[in-house]
């Protein structure tokens, strides 16, 4: 279709539950997994975006016509980053750093990676596996060892209780 | 189609779902599947987050978060216990205030230091920082030494994560330390003059880094008797010493400056350079470690005197001045930026205002037991986001500005003090702070610090097995 209508104006994106959404080509290429397949010629289409649940391609659209609304000022586009994030929680974030690498967004992928450091700052290494999903694969000497080592920084940290 | 793709943009393409008939787009689509499965991954959950991302994220945690999440399980600690990784952390690390509290009493030469590493909360204060645990002992050999001096550092300056003061005013030993590897090592600071030192009359040693020969290159700048004692004046002599060396070697001509007895306002920039004032002289020094060379920088057109009106401090990484009117109703702050011409005209500054604020004056006059304390000898640290800078009072409390509203918020260094140390040092910097007047150095100081978690020798380039790096105790 895009081939015989000339440069398309719209494309319409499939997360990997099967939602649609339509976007604006020139918000959507700031994805560069997408500009790429624009650039080929494989987005007349509909787009499938296999990595990507529809709840959060909801949210990476809203940012891409949110962020290409606003001229090139980078001060008002950090601004409009942080704002946007603001409400985010984490499990919402980690979806979305995995969809801006799946995508190749590099300035939602360096907002929200700062926005998840922000968000660990002070978190107890038992929140941290909670919310990673990680299993301890350390010896009770092996931690101790690896805490000691460092012991200082355990210090103003949230104890697990915390959460 | 076309209509209905255009009718879903007006609605700003949120979670709008398209009921395109699908059959149509088949051909097409299983191309783009295909482009799409070689870019992609396979799907992920949190526990498989890519290390690349992980690193993403590590990146820009604070040092001390970085050291906690070693701890996670073994994958993380192998992301993390790394030098490439290290080397992009610093270099992605903004500069973060460090407070150093002396040991007035001499006895015990150990120094606390606190970095504020928290990112800006909602009403930004400096994460309650606790010590970093950098307390520095020092050897044997080091104690007793010079005990006729206060055991007050000097000025602490600070370079690529590195902090460097010297002892007894320099005329004992130099500490050049990282904080947050908790490792320090000991340059010898023997000055001129140190047989007779009655001449020796003031000594400052700063760390910087020269571009040229990437080396760290401590200077140290000694006021003397003149050599020819005919007519006994006092000059300065500088002196370098290129770390992992061990010889002093004369740095050129020192600017002389009729009357400047005192060094104060010492201030450094991350990238190595050295700024400082001359007690009742306006204008700004600094030395440039690539050329090895001397250079004034005049200080922006500040409408009122500037001796005592006026105070160096770093923000975003360059040289920033502030200046308070003489009514204090206003405070002004510039920034500095170095313009090198590559040429005969060598290099210039250039200012820059950055803020103007209205201050609140009711506050102003009645604080500091009750003496006039001019906001413009607050000292610039660091831009907090929402308009905020946070400046040090030269004593023992931030200050926040907001820039729009010129609202002011005080809050002490350092809560929740425990160690009967530290109260000491707070008690001693009361009576220290006429010497803060006196161009003398103070017991606590506030310097920008850009955490490095690269270890001492490794920063250094240093690979002298003779060099002894010693760890503070936790």
């Amino acid at each position: 279709m895009a081939a015989e209508t000339g440069t398309p104006t719209t494309l319409t994106l499939k997360s990997n539950d099967d939602e649609l959404f339509s976007v604006a080509e020139s918000a959507a290429i700031l994805s560069v997994t997408i500009r790429n397949m624009v650039e080929d010629g494989c987005a007349g289409g509909v787009i499938p975006l296999d990595n990507v649940d529809g709840k959060t391609l909801a949210s990476v659209i809203t940012y891409m016509n949110g962020i290409s609304a606003i001229p090139a000022d980078e001060e008002k586009k950090k601004s409009y980053r942080d704002k946007f994030l603001s409400d985010k929680d984490f499990e919402t974030l980690a979806d979305m750093v995995l969809a801006a690498n799946y995508l190749n967004m590099s300035c939602l992928m360096d907002a929200v990676s700062a926005k998840i450091a922000q968000v660990m700052e002070k978190k107890s290494v038992g929140w941290v596996r909670r919310k990673f999903g990680i299993e301890n694969d350390y010896t009770p000497e092996e931690e101790a060892a690896v805490k000691e080592e460092h012991k200082w920084t355990f210090e103003g940290v949230e104890t697990d209780d915390d959460n | 189609m076309k209509t209905d793709l255009e009718f879903q943009t007006s609605r700003n393409g949120g979670a709008g779902q398209d009921p395109t008939d699908e059959e149509d787009q088949q051909p097409q689509q299983q191309v783009v599947a295909a482009v799409a499965a070689a870019v992609a991954e396979p799907p992920t959950d949190l526990d498989s987050i890519p290390d690349g991302i992980l690193e993403e994220i590590f990146t820009r945690v604070p040092a001390k978060t970085v050291f906690c999440s070693m701890a996670v399980n073994t994958k993380w600690l192998s992301i993390l216990d790394n030098r490439t990784f290290f080397k992009r952390h610093h270099s992605l690390s903004s500069a973060r205030p460090l407070v150093v509290f002396s040991d007035p009493s001499g006895r015990r030469s150990n120094r606390v230091l606190h970095l504020y590493e928290g990112r800006a909360l909602p009403d930004y204060r400096p994460m309650p920082a606790r010590s970093l645990g950098t307390r520095i002992d020092f050897p044997d050999m080091a104690r007793g030494r010079c005990t006729f001096l206060h055991g007050v550092n000097s000025f602490v300056t600070s370079c690529k994560g590195l902090v460097c003061w010297a002892t007894h005013r320099g005329a004992g030993d130099v500490v050049l330390s990282n904080p947050i590897t908790g490792e320090y090592m000991l340059a010898n600071a023997h000055a001129r003059g140190m047989n007779s030192l009655r001449e020796l009359a003031s000594v400052f040693v700063g760390v910087g880094y020269s571009r040229e020969t990437k080396t760290f290159e401590l200077l140290k700048m000694i006021l003397a008797l003149e050599d020819d004692p005919v007519d006994y004046s006092m000059v300065w002599y500088p002196e370098l010493l290129a770390l992992g060396g061990n010889s002093w070697r004369p740095a050129g001509e020192a600017l002389q400056f009729d009357f400047s007895r005192m060094i104060y306002n010492l201030v450094n920039v991350d990238d190595g350079t050295i700024y400082w004032r001359y007690k009742d002289d306006s204008s700004i020094c600094t030395f440039d470690f690539d050329r090895t060379l001397f250079r004034v920088v005049d200080l922006p057109d500040f409408e009122g005197p500037v001796l005592k009106t006026v105070s160096l401090g770093v923000l975003d990484d360059t040289l920033c001045a502030s200046f308070a009117s003489p009514d204090n109703t206003y405070l002004e702050l510039w920034s500095a930026k170095t313009i090198d011409n590559c040429g005969a005209r060598g290099v210039e500054t250039a200012w820059k205002m950055l803020h103007r604020i209205r201050i609140n004056t009711s506050t102003a006059m009645l604080e500091n037991n009750g003496r006039v304390w001019n906001r413009g000898a607050y000292r610039p640290v660091m831009h907090v986001e929402n308009n905020k800078i946070l400046m040090h009072d030269r004593r023992t409390n931030f200050r926040l500005y907001d820039v729009v509203t010129g609202s002011e918020t005080v809050f002490p260094l350092v809560e929740d003090i425990n160690d009967n140390d530290e109260d000491a040092d707070e008690d001693a910097d009361e009576d220290d702070d006429d010497d803060d007047d006196d161009g003398h150095p103070v017991a606590v100081q506030v310097v920008s610090l850009v955490p490095n978690i690269i270890c001492l020798k490794e920063t250094l380039n240093i690979h002298d097995g003779n060099i002894r790096v010693l760890r503070t105790e936790s």
